[in-house]
């Protein structure tokens, strides 16, 4: 049985006026123990609204969302998210920021530094310990998330575009970092991105969502061998296809969505 | 250096020549006394002034009952603003009555707390009625009054700064394991703390002010306001103005201590967007 699997999700949002989005409907997702899933689509076809629900902080209005057997109550101390947007706590030193959650589990002082300090190192920020979120660059920023999601020990580690705010560089070397990082702990990653190259050189598998309201559209299995040629002829292959699948959706008709869900259907 | 500080300098020198050459043009000491003898009475801090005691004595009774009056402002502004700020419950029972009282000036209030309280001071409470101490001098009414002036800045800040918690942080708290209690000592608190210092300064200043006030009515005898009123009724126009001087000093001295501890927390503040 999937570590993660949603069955029939459907959420929708209610605005200031009263009128009602569906952000998701009818969404299938199963993600294997110790897979790595990237999740593309357009903006607002509910990825982010995906890794909420999974997260615990959001309930599905119909549907059930269940993580190792165990339907999804509330927060689970197992999962961790890295926002979109920049969450450090601006009032906290890297290392204080790192060890909020040895800190939240009550590890004395000594002990949850340095296990906070075995994580900025696996992140790469060795020597900015004592700096301040506001003196670190966007990279950085997304580096002290991504050691303070992992030292809270989760086996769990939800991604929202992540990277998506940084330069192609930095973004590469995050990968990089990232695929670093799995391979050593025993961590099941849900990877949220715009970027199917992004995608398809981290992920085991890769769903492409359409919106209005979102769902699965198709998957793609990558059997890559690691670490990924960009250039490579599979990988460009891939990626052109992909391209056109979210292109369809971005036209969006409804002929579009008809034949998607068919492809849907022959998938899975 | 030159460059810098010349701009600030100017118009502060521009007033001490006008008022010489007024108080020489004048030529009445009881009207514009000359920079001289008011400076006088300021490098002299151990000079009994009209038989009431050095000036840092009246500084220390008027300082003693601001910051009293101000801890209790604090101690009621805080925790009540942090409840307020989190629980519906308590912001809907509060706010009425906030926005009800916070209009009504502090010092309208001054003859209400002289009636009601005379002018019992703390040690009457503790049961020391002629004690000389200068807690003697602490008298309940201009507590109330402090206190009254500097609740509502605390209380309303405190509440604002609890409000305007990030939910991105909370939510990142609750993913890293925080129960309530924790997210509360430690996102929403520290989260809150900048606009909290801001609220004790603002509060400070008024306390500052009002307390001036408080000591001007009948009743009290000691204190730089009392001082102030004093010099006046004997007409010692150079008292009077080393009295503004000092009153404005203090008050610039306390609002620039609290902006230093208020800066040294809130330093992340202004750079986060
Ligand atoms: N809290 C919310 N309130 C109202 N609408 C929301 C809320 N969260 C998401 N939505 C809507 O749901 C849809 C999906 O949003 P989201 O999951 O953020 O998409 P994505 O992350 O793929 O860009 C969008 O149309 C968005 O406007
Ligand atoms: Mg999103």
């Amino acid at each position: 049985m999937a570590f993660v699997r949603l069955e029939q999700v459907a959420k929708s949002f209610r605005n200031e006026k009263g009128q009602s989005t569906e952000a998701i409907a009818s969404l299938d997702v199963s993600c294997e123990r110790g897979e790595l899933l990237a999740v593309i689509g357009p903006t607002g076809c509910g990825k982010t609204t995906l890794l909420r629900l999974i997260a615990g902080l959001i309930t599905p209005d119909s549907g059930t969302v269940t993580i190792d057997g165990e339907a999804v109550r509330g927060i689970r101390p197992e999962t961790t998210l890295v926002f979109q947007q920049y969450s450090l706590f601006p009032w906290r030193t890297v290392l204080e920021n790192v060890a909020f959650g040895p800190e939240m589990k009550g590890v004395p002082g000594s002990e949850r530094f340095r296990t906070a300090r075995e994580y900025i190192e696996l992140a790469g920020l060795a020597g900015f310990e004592r700096a301040f979120p506001h003196e670190l660059s966007g990279g950085m920023k997304q580096r002290t998330a991504l050691a303070r999601a992992l030292a809270s020990e989760p086996d769990l580690l939800l991604m929202d575009e992540p990277f998506g705010a940084l330069d192609e560089r930095t973004r590469h070397a995050l990968q990089d970092q990232l695929l670093l990082i799995r391979k050593r702990r025993n961590l099941t990653i849900l990877f949220v991105t715009h970027s199917i190259d992004e995608a398809l050189y981290l992920a085991d598998r890769v769903l492409v969502m359409r919106d209005r309201p979102g769902s699965v559209l198709r998957e793609y299995r990558i059997e890559l061998k690691r670490p990924r040629d960009r250039r490579s002829r599979v990988f460009t292959d891939l990626h052109l296809s992909i391209r056109d699948r979210l292109e369809d959706v971005l036209a969006g008709s409804s002929n579009g969505t008809q034949r998607s869900l068919q492809e849907q259907g022959s998938c899975t | 250096m030159l460059k810098r500080f010349f701009p600030a300098l100017l118009l502060p020198l521009l007033l001490l020549v006008l008022w010489e050459t007024a108080a020489v043009g004048a030529g009445n000491p009881a009207l514009i006394p000359r920079i001289e003898s008011v400076a006088s009475i300021l490098a002299h801090p151990g000079g009994d002034l009209l038989r009431t005691g050095t000036y840092l004595h009246h500084i220390a009774v008027s300082g003693l009952r601001v910051i009293i009056g101000f801890m209790l402002a604090a101690a009621a502004g805080i925790p009540l603003g942090l409840l307020a700020g989190r629980k519906l419950l308590f912001s809907r029972m509060l706010t009425p009555l906030v926005e009800l009282l916070r209009p009504l000036c502090p010092i309208a209030w001054i003859p209400f707390a002289l009636a009601i309280f005379r002018t019992w001071a703390v040690t009457d409470i503790f049961g020391l009625r002629y004690s000389s101490s200068i807690f003697a001098q602490v008298q309940l009414g201009m507590l109330f009054v402090i206190f009254y002036g500097g609740f509502f800045p605390i209380f309303l800040n405190t509440v604002d700064g609890v409000r305007s918690v990030k939910n991105i942080h909370l939510e990142a708290g609750m993913l890293l394991g925080a129960d309530q209690r924790q997210l509360f000592r430690k996102v929403i608190f520290p989260s809150a703390l900048p606009q909290i210092l801001t609220g004790l300064r603002v509060g400070l200043g008024i306390c500052w002010m009002v307390i001036i006030a408080a000591e001007m009515m009948p009743g009290s005898d000691a204190g730089l306001g009392y001082l102030i009123m004093f010099s006046y009724e004997l007409a010692e126009m150079d008292i009077l103005i080393a009295c503004m001087i000092l009153i404005g000093l203090v008050g610039t001295l306390l609002s620039f201590g609290l902006k230093k501890i208020a800066d040294r927390t809130s330093f992340w503040q202004a750079k986060e967007a």
